[in-house]
């Protein structure tokens, strides 16, 4: 290699603009700085009431928490003892049953529609994802007030039951699992659909033996976030499971959860019971945090391969 | 134009590479009849007019610069453009005495007799080695063990993969190294036993001595199964090819068949102005 030899001359105007920039770079800096200074600002005001959340949450509730209060039903505190408020085990387990059928059943349903979705070209395909997009901005309560006004009367001779609950809580997770099953189909590449049909396999095959098991972390993070969701849900089942003080492990009984007790005792007479209300909402977090912590995992787990 | 057939009456070293003409490449017999066929998608065609006998027991490569619809061809042979809303295949396409899109044949058994190498390795993820090869098999009712079995040796053999995977067979198909993935892949295309294979550009995201291999193993495979390679690659048509087939962009931008020969021909004594400008390197 021969040395280069430059031809730049070193103009008047090269060491003008040089000196500019120069000149410029402190202003820069300073902005970027300042700018930065905001969006941490904008950061701490979102995260402080997040915190004192989560941290109150954990204070208040640790203190009512004992192996009493999970593992005793409810009791109403009297003038006498206004202490007496036994423990959430009802709650538990209304929780645990309705939960457990709601997503048991949401799971095919769901999974089954978003596979159909998947497939489903053209205007219906377009309508029903629409539909299920819809459905799962909906409020809550809507659930519940469906099966309040529509359901409770004919199908349940106007009693309480936990399996009216269920059935809010289905359709309020059907469209969520079909939804996360239709966008983890969708994301498998269309080149495996291709290798599969190029093997003379049938589009059924294809799905359930390919596009199927390739979505399968993705459709389960889906499921496990339905999952939290129905855990923490009020709305749909205040209305329609009843009070009930007994640990009802029959689904079709009244029944009581955790979120519907919290609700209860957020408007109890006594302070024992609002201080109750504490102890479910840290079970509640503590559920919630572990089905995500589980779902992370899950997809962490998947991208490894 | 005239600057190129000046060239070539002048030209006495070729800067194609040399192919030896052989004439036991390839028997007289024909795998697959293209008579006149033409792609388009959406009403714009995109290839047109391709007519050629693809000979059983050869190599037959479709050469071509971008654009000229090599791999648009290749795919109606097995009908996977059927997957492509709009698309219409034109023309008559054989498969021995079946015709493929005269309702000769279901298109699922079409696909088991012709299968197919794509440009990137694409096993079976969440299936183990063995899986991936059998699942052809699997996906076309055999439940056969023992066949299944003898499938997955006889396959990998034939891909030559089996001495580097035997011991983990039931390992995942993503544990292996690109090259061994395509590999992997050609076994699961074999493993159905298939009259026709088609590659497309199937060593175009392989590194130089996996492509090799590859090369090397096309001529073990044609032993046993009829090949059409799509290659943008101009000398591993040379290299791996009986039979080779031109194609063009036409001006108004369909792919067209502009020259079929025997490869040694094309590279050699080609008739057509516009293969000797490719094969010479002067566009594409």
């Amino acid at each position: 290699m021969t040395t280069m030899t430059s031809n730049m001359p070193e103009t008047d105007s090269r060491l003008d603009l040089q000196q500019l920039m120069r000149q410029k770079y402190r202003r820069r800096v300073i902005v970027g700085n300042v700018i930065l200074a905001f969006v941490m600002a904008a950061l701490v005001v979102a995260l402080i009431p997040l915190l004192s959340i989560v941290i109150s949450v954990i204070d208040r509730g640790s203190k009512v928490l004992s192996t009493a209060f999970l593992t005793q039903v409810q009791q109403d505190p009297f003038a006498f003892d206004p202490y007496a408020i036994g423990g959430i085990w009802n709650a538990i387990v209304g929780s645990l049953v309705m939960d457990g059928i709601a997503i048991g059943a949401a799971i095919p349903l769901g999974i089954f529609s978003g596979v159909i979705l998947s497939d489903a070209k053209g205007k219906i395909g377009t309508t029903i994802h629409r539909i299920f997009d819809v459905m799962i901005g909906l409020p809550s309560i809507l659930f519940g007030l469906f099966v309040f006004f529509v359901l409770l009367g004919p199908v349940f001779n106007n009693a309480y039951s936990g399996m009216a609950g269920v059935i809010a809580l289905t359709l309020m997770s059907i469209p969520l699992i079909a939804v996360a099953t239709e966008s983890a189909i969708s994301a498998v590449p269309p080149t495996l659909n291709e290798a599969g049909l190029a093997l003379g396999a049938l589009p059924s095959r294809v799905m359930w033996n390919i596009k199927l098991p390739a979505a399968r972390p993705a459709i389960l993070t889906g499921v496990l976030l339905a999952l939290s969701r129905a855990v923490g849900e009020t709305a749909p089942v205040l209305f329609v499971i009843g009070q009930s003080r007994e640990a009802n492990w029959n689904p079709a009984a009244e029944q009581s959860s955790l979120p519907t007790l919290t609700f209860q005792y957020l408007q109890g007479f006594f302070p024992s019971q609002r201080e109750a209300a504490w102890g479910i909402a840290l079970i509640l977090m503590t559920v919630v945090f572990l089905v995500n912590l589980t779902s992370r995992i899950i997809s962490a787990r998947s991208q490894r391969g | 134009m005239e600057m190129s057939m000046e060239m070539k009456e002048n030209s006495t070293i070729h800067l194609a590479p040399v192919v030896q003409d052989d004439a036991q490449r390839g028997s007289s017999e024909v795998a697959m009849r293209l008579n006149d066929v033409s792609v388009a998608f959406s009403g714009k065609t995109v290839v047109r007019g391709a007519t050629f006998d693809v000979r059983k027991g050869a190599v037959t490569a479709m050469i071509g610069p971008s654009g000229s619809g090599k791999t648009t061809l290749l795919r109606a042979l097995n009908r996977l453009h059927d997957l492509t809303p709009g698309a219409e295949v034109k023309g008559q396409i054989l498969l021995g005495q079946d015709d493929v899109y005269g309702g000769g044949i279901p298109t699922p058994i079409l696909r088991a007799r012709v299968g197919m190498v794509f440009q990137r390795p694409n096993p079976f993820p969440t299936m183990s080695i063995a899986d991936n090869v059998t699942s052809g098999l699997r996906f076309n009712g055999v439940k056969d063990k023992k066949k299944l079995e003898e499938a997955i040796e006889a396959s990998l053999w034939a891909a030559a993969l089996w001495d580097s995977v035997k011991d983990r067979l039931k390992a995942p198909a993503s544990t292996l190294s690109g090259g061994e993935q395509q590999r992997l892949c050609i076994a699961r295309a074999l493993a159905v036993e298939p009259d026709v294979l088609l590659m497309d550009e199937p060593t175009s995201s392989l590194d130089p001595i996996s492509t090799q291999r590859i090369e090397d193993l096309m001529q073990d495979l044609k032993k046993i199964v009829t090949i059409v390679i799509v290659t943008h690659n101009m000398q591993q048509a040379a290299r791996v090819s009986d039979d080779c087939a031109f194609l063009l962009m036409a001006e108004d931008r369909a792919g067209e068949l502009i020259e079929f020969a025997p490869t040694a021909k094309i590279f050699n004594d080609p008739q057509d102005s516009r293969t000797l400008d490719y094969i010479q390197g002067r566009f594409g």
